[in-house]
């Protein structure tokens, strides 16, 4: 849900880091149980790049699966299916989630403009 | 030549900013702030009128700020209590966000405000994304909405410190399965122990209603680590 908007601070975000220079490839992470579906962001991101120095760039999503830490057996370990959230080893539900929430930008590829 | 930017940001960096931003000088006020949510119709509005009115008839100092997407009937529905009471019209966002409630606390907030009370935009996909700079989050579960709800909204269920089953004078006549909701509950929120984290209530009897409002006392406007 919010795709677009989220697309639209990803995209002044970016900008802000990169300046007025080209960016061709923009990375993210999405989690599992973050609640964004990548393919929303992806369908939202042509239109959010619009007349900006992002425009034309891809967007790479890379999905982070769910894994937590169990209390149980101390192993961290990342689940078959984002729930239900119980350590797939020991079957323990004292477990606490350690990745699977990330909404996160990772980097970008910028076009530097080689002296002459 | 391309060059690798490194930005390593989380995209609602700018939210939470303001969020803890928030929850600090609300900290430093006293006051605790709870984030109330729900599908739209599982009667947030009627617990919190119940709420409130009894907040005010302890004497305790409390308010109440509500989100829609448009109409200030919540708010009039909750004045009628005697609290201080804001509306938030959203004009379409489907849900609070940290600045919307800094625009509508600033100036008005009532000092030696103890308790108050953010019941948000009836939606159970997106406030859960959203922090708001509360000390409770709390999730409003009604015995008509069928008992896999937490199933079906992990997001916002996985963010609760609180769940309230609310209409529980229906549930013999829906056939509320309870020991289902609860699983359901536990799948998701495994450390979530239904002794204290979830509660029953309802607006229509009062059944629950004082124990809620005992609990919500009882919190203190700390930090909150997430």
């Amino acid at each position: 849900m919010h795709e677009l908007s989220i697309t639209r601070s990803v995209v002044r975000a970016v900008a802000e880091a990169t300046g007025a220079r080209p960016v061709t490839v923009v990375r993210m992470r999405i989690g599992d149980l973050s609640g964004v579906v990548p393919d929303a962001l992806r369908f939202a991101w042509d239109v959010a790049v619009l007349d900006t120095p992002l425009d034309g760039s891809v967007l790479e999503v890379k999905t982070v699966r769910v894994a937590v830490a169990c209390r149980g057996c101390a192993a961290t370990v990342d689940l078959p299916d984002p729930l239900p959230l119980r350590c797939p080893g020991c079957g323990s539900r004292e477990v606490d989630m350690v990745r699977g929430r990330e909404v996160e930008i990772v980097n970008a590829d910028v076009r530097e403009e080689v002296p002459a | 030549m391309t060059v690798t930017v490194d930005l390593r940001q989380a995209v609602l960096a700018k939210n939470d900013g303001l969020a803890a931003a928030l929850r600090a000088d609300l900290t430093a006020a006293g006051t605790a702030a709870v984030n109330l949510m729900s599908s739209p119709g599982a009667g947030k509005t009627a617990l919190l009128e119940q709420l409130l009115t009894r907040a005010v008839a302890r004497g305790v100092p409390v308010a109440a700020l509500t989100g829609d997407l448009a109409t200030e009937n919540d708010a009039k529905r909750l004045a009628r209590s005697g609290a201080p009471v804001r509306q938030i019209t959203t004009d379409g966002n489907c849900h609070l966000e940290a600045d919307m409630l800094r625009d509508h606390l600033d100036a008005w907030l009532p000092a030696g405000t103890r308790l108050l009370l953010v019941e948000n935009v009836g939606n159970l996909v997106c406030p859960a994304s959203y922090d708001l700079g509360e000390s409770l989050r709390v999730v409003i579960a009604s015995v008509t909405e069928g008992e896999d709800k937490p199933l079906k909204y992990p997001t916002a269920y996985r963010w609760a410190d609180l769940v309230v089953v609310t209409k529980v004078d229906l549930a013999a006549a829906v056939e509320f399965d309870e020991p289902a909701f609860l699983n359901a509950l536990r799948d998701v929120r495994p450390d979530l122990d239904p002794a204290t984290g979830v509660l029953r209530t309802s607006a229509r009897t009062g059944q629950g209603v004082d124990d809620l409002l005992d609990l919500l006392l009882a919190v203190h406007p700390t930090s909150r680590k997430d």
